[in-house]
């Protein structure tokens, strides 16, 4: 049997509402219905008529007890109904109540979740249809995009929206837009309903056009600022879906509880908008003032970050090469912990369109020195993945190896699918690997060693990876180089100085319970591990740098490495916005002073550095080309001591970075890479080239993740051997 | 009694580098103090020009790097710069002789760790130390801003890393030896040659172990780029700012252009000639070390050969011909004429100069130093102790009583700032009747000495200062109230011989061939 539940606000309606009632009980004689009507403090008998309508109707007659208004009315009367549909409706009977039941047809028996009764046939006095245009046309469609009449007094909807939204009116008049809002952010379909909308006939209008007007049209406005877009699901939905939110009417499966404010889903909070929109117009604005002058600013602030970022890697690289920081654990170590404390372990490997190394992961995995029963390997499989399912199934693999489909669902990317797989991960500690991966095979219980004797505030060990295929080709070569820079002596570096590490996409360790009760990835971050990293240090929490190497393919195919680079560095950039969402952040969570300025120089140096770096050469290579017409230009842009800073930071940053390069290869024992390291400039203009693109990928596909190709040196008689694995 | 020694002698064990810092500290304070008071930090001439280079780089009608100039490699009077801005240290030449006492340390550390890791016993690591840290000509040209510490500062660094490397494999120690041949390439181009010397030996230890062509190429690389930027950086250099990379070889102010003056005079007598450049170089360094010293050194480094000949021959040759590399150096150097060198005891009597860059000879203290101590740590033990007493008596009253060599040269030899009986008369005269205005004179002519005219360097204009010289010399009025010439300099080749500047400028006096110039007439100076 339908149901339905009416909420009608009143305030002096005497005289409207008997035939409103009567007129709701002839529409809805066939249906079980119930009628609330709150009064809103009436001076005149409406409460009296509503109470004695109430023994001939299903009348529940409450008497308002919170703030005034009409808001604050529907919410009392939103909050006792009893029905699955609720409809309100307007006491003065303007809204033709006949239409309640057309509209709640329209839920019962189409896709709608709210209906709203569009006035578009109003017959009221010409002010209240001009103001009742500029609303729908400004505020309502311009503004917020509705195509329905959003301050209509008559709508109709499922009662279980409310249990998903929290309207918050500032006033008695507005409640009706960020209810919409709401339910739109939270998936609901909102369709229209056209009605006709006839004057008053009895009782005097509450609105008070003049007073009333700018307080909705300011209220819209302040929402669209200030509203939380994300709309989480309620216990039905979680248990159906797993844990998920729609924002702004997209639904979403992160299948983790990560705060909104602490992931990547949006680009920047609207306080970071506003302020990248104040520094723009001031820019464009300076520019016009005194252009000379604000360049000279800009290339000034350009040299000293670019000086900054020189210096902080100069002290990175100092640190780790006197102090070696990272953690060695021998044989034996491993020898002196019974094998009886080893504890369970999880391998979850997330694959997707992986069936062409699949035999090789599984070989990898094979070769890893735990005790099978005591290990538990978790290969996640997409649900729309029917190739590498099937590659699965005719492996007849051992008990451990586990199979965990992943349930299609948006956003479709690694960390979701880990964060699924963390649920089914019985291991006391976890690790991550890719699928193309070849782990030292003594890393597990290394990484054991490693926790067992740090303290705990080092929640997650990341080993070191490197290539297993560096001489395939120069793009190959130079790769291996850079991670060899990377691993062997950046991230120790960072370890060193107590720096937020960015985690590098595999074979990173973690107990499973600090895991799960730091949220697990971030499903919007293209570079998860990373932001992992900076959540990690942001909580006060720790990692440490093991010296156990998972051997990877590298990019051979410059696309591929070109998408891959794009998508480290847009993460990279996602990872910088949501940590910089409050400067303190660092500081107060972690007690480390420094901590927050490292991550500025880690994620956001190393952006910028990519991106300023060919815009030093382009100015330098430009000077020389022009130098008789430019000189003087120069000179002015660039005074002295900018132009020093600037030629030092490029002479000596170039430089040195190179050189970084040939001692990594050196200490990782690629001596044959060492003389490609010298060539690091150009495969730096792939990486600027990279960053130009990130930035524009990040403000228009932020959450685009380009899957890097797998299994490329697998069809070349270049490529190393991956069958070798190394300590 | 006995026990308070026995702490003091572990305390002093303990803290060897510290002890060793702070005395090497006294002595640096020493000997500024006295060659302060005595008024010999810059009897060199070349003193004055580094401390005015390094002047210009901070004051100055057009101060900046450009300044540092292209025939002098940089990085000296770029350490400089802090300690002259101030005008007294700059005029007293305390500012650089500041930088040279710091690097006087900084060497005598290098050479004690270095006799550490060439000598096993602590007391002649100690002896050789000595020998090298009181050396009489160490100890004076640590007080001048002269380029001889600062280099040995940093090439016994990058000895010392190096050999580190050679010996213990880190290959941390070849990066800090490539490190500090980059300081040294950029200091003097002496360096430049065990720069080769050290790319040479990388490739021997690495064909001797056998190491694979890759990892040899690695290594190779690994050492040789920070040289190789450092010297790429100083091409770089000449070509933006003179337009030719190898200004500091072609240029008129090179020192392949002077020592083609002395050829021309007959008078370059090493050219070409292997027995007179080894002769010649021979002697500066008896000269610098004594000759007792140099003997005992000779006889160290045959035990050193002898000494290590059972093991690892291949490190054994390689720290030899690092040792030596600047006796090759500097003998190759004169052998190919693009160094100079007087010394008395083999210079002939018709030979115009018989001291001139004696100091030369100074690059291989360390090393007679370190082979001296090698000797001593292969005495048998009941002769040690009073052998090392000797020495160290022998050292301290020798090095007491010796006039150092490198004083004598910049006193009386070719090096002088002033010939010997000149005096500063030019300047006392300049100083009395300046009144205001710019002075102009050419700074590599020497005409004046620009510490001593009680100016402001802003207030003077010498030939870096562009474009201010070339107006000078199409316009001088225009830019010059002052103008200090001799016939054979540069404006004496150019205004002396122009009929409008004599016409306009007044003669105020001539002192030693150096005339002194006032603008009479239509002075309109106003070079801003």
């Amino acid at each position: 049997m339908k149901s339905i539940s009416v909420v009608i606000p009143t305030y002096n309606e005497a005289d409207n509402i008997t035939e409103l009632i009567e007129r709701i009980g002839a529409s809805l004689r066939n249906l079980t219905y119930e009628i609330i009507v709150i009064d809103d403090h009436s001076e005149d008998d409406t409460y009296a008529i509503a109470a004695e309508l109430a023994t001939r109707f299903p009348v529940k007659l409450l008497k308002k007890r919170g703030k005034r208004g009409k808001a604050y009315s529907l919410l009392e009367g939103f909050a006792k109904a009893r029905y699955e549909i609720i409809a309100m409706i307007d006491g003065d009977l303007q809204y033709p109540p006949e239409e309640i039941l057309s509209m709640a047809n329209e839920i019962y028996v189409g896709d709608a979740d709210i209906v709203v009764a569009n006035r578009n046939d109003a017959r009221t006095g010409i002010a209240r249809i001009v103001a009742s245009g500029v609303f729908k046309t400004a505020i309502g469609r311009l503004l917020w995009g509705f195509h329905v009449d959003v301050q209509s007094g008559l709508k109709v909807f499922r009662r279980s929206i409310l249990k998903r939204i929290d309207v918050t009116p500032d006033n008695g008049w507005v409640f009706d837009l960020e209810f919409l809002v709401q339910a739109r952010d939270a998936g609901m379909i909102i369709e229209g309903h056209d009605i006709t909308f006839e004057s008053r006939k009895a009782g005097q209008t509450k609105v008070k056009l003049m007073t009333d007007a700018p307080k909705i049209a300011s209220s819209a406005v302040k929402l669209k600022f200030t509203r939380n877009a994300v709309i989480r699901f309620d216990d039905s939905q979680m248990e159906e879906k797993g844990e998920g939110f729609h924002f702004k009417g997209d639904e979403y499966v992160p299948h983790n509880n990560l705060d909104h404010k602490e992931i990547s889903l949006m680009r920047a909070l609207p306080l970071q908008k506003i302020t990248v929109i104040i520094v723009l117009v001031a820019f464009v604005v300076a520019l016009m003032l005194d252009w000379v002058a604000t360049l000279i600013i800009v290339i000034a602030a350009m040299m000293i970050l670019y000086f900054a970022d020189l210096l902080f890697n100069l002290n990175l690289i100092t640190r780790s090469l006197r102090s070696n920081p990272e953690t060695r654990v021998s044989r034996k170590d491993l020898k002196s912990i019974p094998a009886g404390d080893f504890p369970i372990y999880t391998i979850l490997c997330p694959l997707y369109n992986e069936s062409d190394v699949l035999p090789q992961f599984i070989a990898a995995m094979r070769k890893i020195d735990y005790d099978t029963n005591k290990l538990q390997i978790i290969l996640l499989l997409e649900e729309n993945d029917t190739v590498t399912q099937d590659a699965v199934k005719q492996l007849n693999l051992r008990k451990h190896f586990e199979t965990v489909v992943v349930p299609h669902s948006m956003p479709k990317t690694k960390p979701k699918a880990c964060n699924y797989g963390l649920k089914f991960a019985r291991g006391e500690f976890i690790v991550i690997y890719d699928a193309e991966d070849i782990p030292d095979p003594k890393q597990l219980k290394k990484a054991y060693a490693t926790f067992r004797r740090s303290d705990k505030r080092v929640v997650c060990v990341q080993c070191k990876l490197n290539f297993y295929n560096p001489h395939q080709n120069i793009l190959t070569r130079a790769f291996a180089a850079e991670y060899s820079l990377w691993f062997d002596l950046i991230l120790t570096g960072m370890q060193h100085m107590n720096a937020p590490i960015p985690l590098g996409g595999t074979s990173n360790h973690f107990r499973t319970a600090d895991l799960r009760r730091l949220g697990g990835w971030d499903a919007f971050n293209v570079t998860e591990d990373a932001d992992l990293g900076m959540r990690i240090a942001q909580r006060g929490l720790s990692t440490a740098v093991l010296d156990s190497t998972t051997m990877e393919e590298a990019n051979s195919t410059l696309k591929n490495w070109f998408w891959q680079r794009t998508r480290w560095i847009k993460g990279y950039l996602q990872t910088f916005f949501v940590h910089s969402r409050d400067f303190r952040m660092f500081r107060k969570s972690s007690g480390r002073r420094m901590t927050g300025v490292y991550f500025q120089l880690i994620i956001g140096g190393k952006v910028l550095a990519a991106l300023i770096n060919p815009i030093m050469w382009l100015l330098t290579i430009l000077y020389f080309v022009t130098r008789p017409v430019s000189d003087a230009l120069y000179q002015t842009l660039f005074p002295t001591p900018v132009l020093y800073l600037g030629v030092i930071s490029m002479l000596f940053g170039n430089f040195l970075f190179m050189y970084y390069y040939v001692i990594g290869c050196v200490k990782r024992g690629h001596y044959g890479l060492v003389k490609y390291a010298i060539f690091a400039p150009i495969y730096w203009l792939g990486i600027s080239a990279a960053a130009y693109y990130a930035v524009a990928e990040f403000i228009y596909k932020p959450h685009k993740w380009r899957k890097t190709r797998h299994g490329v040196h697998l069809r070349n008689d270049h490529a190393g051997k991956p069958a070798g694995t190394h300590a | 009694m006995k026990k308070q020694a026995q702490n003091i002698a572990i305390y002093l064990s303990r803290h060897d580098t510290i002890v060793l810092l702070v005395i090497a500290t006294i002595v640096a304070v020493a000997s500024l103090a006295y060659n302060f008071s005595a008024g010999t930090i810059l009897a060199y001439g070349d003193a004055e020009s580094h401390i005015n280079i390094a002047k210009r780089v901070v004051s100055g009608i057009t101060p900046g790097f450009g300044q540092l100039g292209g025939i002098w490699l940089p990085l000296h009077h770029l350490i400089m710069v802090p300690f002259v801005i101030n005008d007294f240290m700059w005029r007293t030449g305390l500012g650089g002789a500041i930088a040279s006492a710091i690097c006087y340390v900084a060497s005598v550390f290098f050479v004690y760790k270095l006799a550490g890791q060439l000598i096993k016993k602590q007391l002649a690591v100690i002896v050789a130390t000595l020998i090298y840290g009181l050396n009489p000509n160490i100890i004076y040209m640590l007080a001048t801003p002269m380029s001889e510490l600062p280099l040995l500062a940093f090439m016994t660094g990058s000895l010392y890393f190096f050999i580190r490397w050679v010996l213990h494999d880190d290959m941390r120690m070849l990066i800090l030896a490539a490190v500090f041949s980059f300081c040294a390439v950029l200091i003097r181009y002496d360096a430049w040659f065990l720069v080769g010397v050290q790319f040479l030996a990388v490739l021997a230890i690495g064909l001797h172990r056998k190491y694979s062509k890759r990892k040899t190429e690695g290594l190779v690389i690994l050492y040789i780029l920070p040289p190789l930027f450092a010297a790429a950086l100083w091409l770089l250099w000449g070509l933006i700012i003179f337009h030719d990379p190898l200004y500091f070889m072609n240029s008129e102010y090179s020192a392949k252009s002077q020592q083609l003056a002395f050829l021309e005079r007959g008078e370059l007598l090493t050219y070409h000639d292997a027995f007179r450049s080894i002769q010649y170089y021979i002697q500066a360094i008896i000269s610098n070390v004594g000759i007792v010293f140099a003997v005992l050194g000779l006889l160290g480094g045959v035990a050193f050969i002898v000494g290590n000949h059972e093991k690892k021959t291949i490190s054994t040759l390689v720290i030899l011909t690092l040792l030596l590399s600047p006796l090759l150096f500097n003998v190759l150097a004169l052998y190919l004429g693009i160094s100079i060198l007087f010394v008395p005891e083999v210079t002939p009597p018709e030979i115009e100069y018989q001291l001139f860059n004696i100091r030369y000879g100074m690059m291989m203290i360390p090393t007679v130093a370190l082979f001296v101590g090698f000797l001593v740590g292969r005495l048998p033990l009941v002769w040690e102790r009073r052998i090392v007493g000797a020495i160290s008596i022998a050292v301290v009253v020798a090095f007491s009583f010796t006039v150092p060599i490198t004083f004598a040269d910049s006193k009386e030899g070719l090096s002088a700032r002033r010939p010997q009986g000149s005096s500063a008369a030019i300047e006392r005269e300049f100083n009395m009747v300046y009144d205001y205005g710019y002075v102009a004179f050419d700074d590599f002519g020497r005409s004046a000495q620009p510490v001593d005219l009680l100016v402001p360097m802003n207030k003077m204009i010498y030939v870096g200062n562009h474009p201010y010289w070339e107006s000078l010399i199409e316009n001088p009025q225009s830019v010059a109230r002052f103008v200090i010439m001799q016939p054979n300099d540069a404006l004496g080749k150019t205004l002396g011989k122009s009929k409008k500047f004599l016409d306009e400028y007044e003669l105020i006096t001539v002192r030693g061939g150096t005339h002194l110039y006032k603008c009479a007439k239509n002075c309109e100076q106003n070079p801003n």
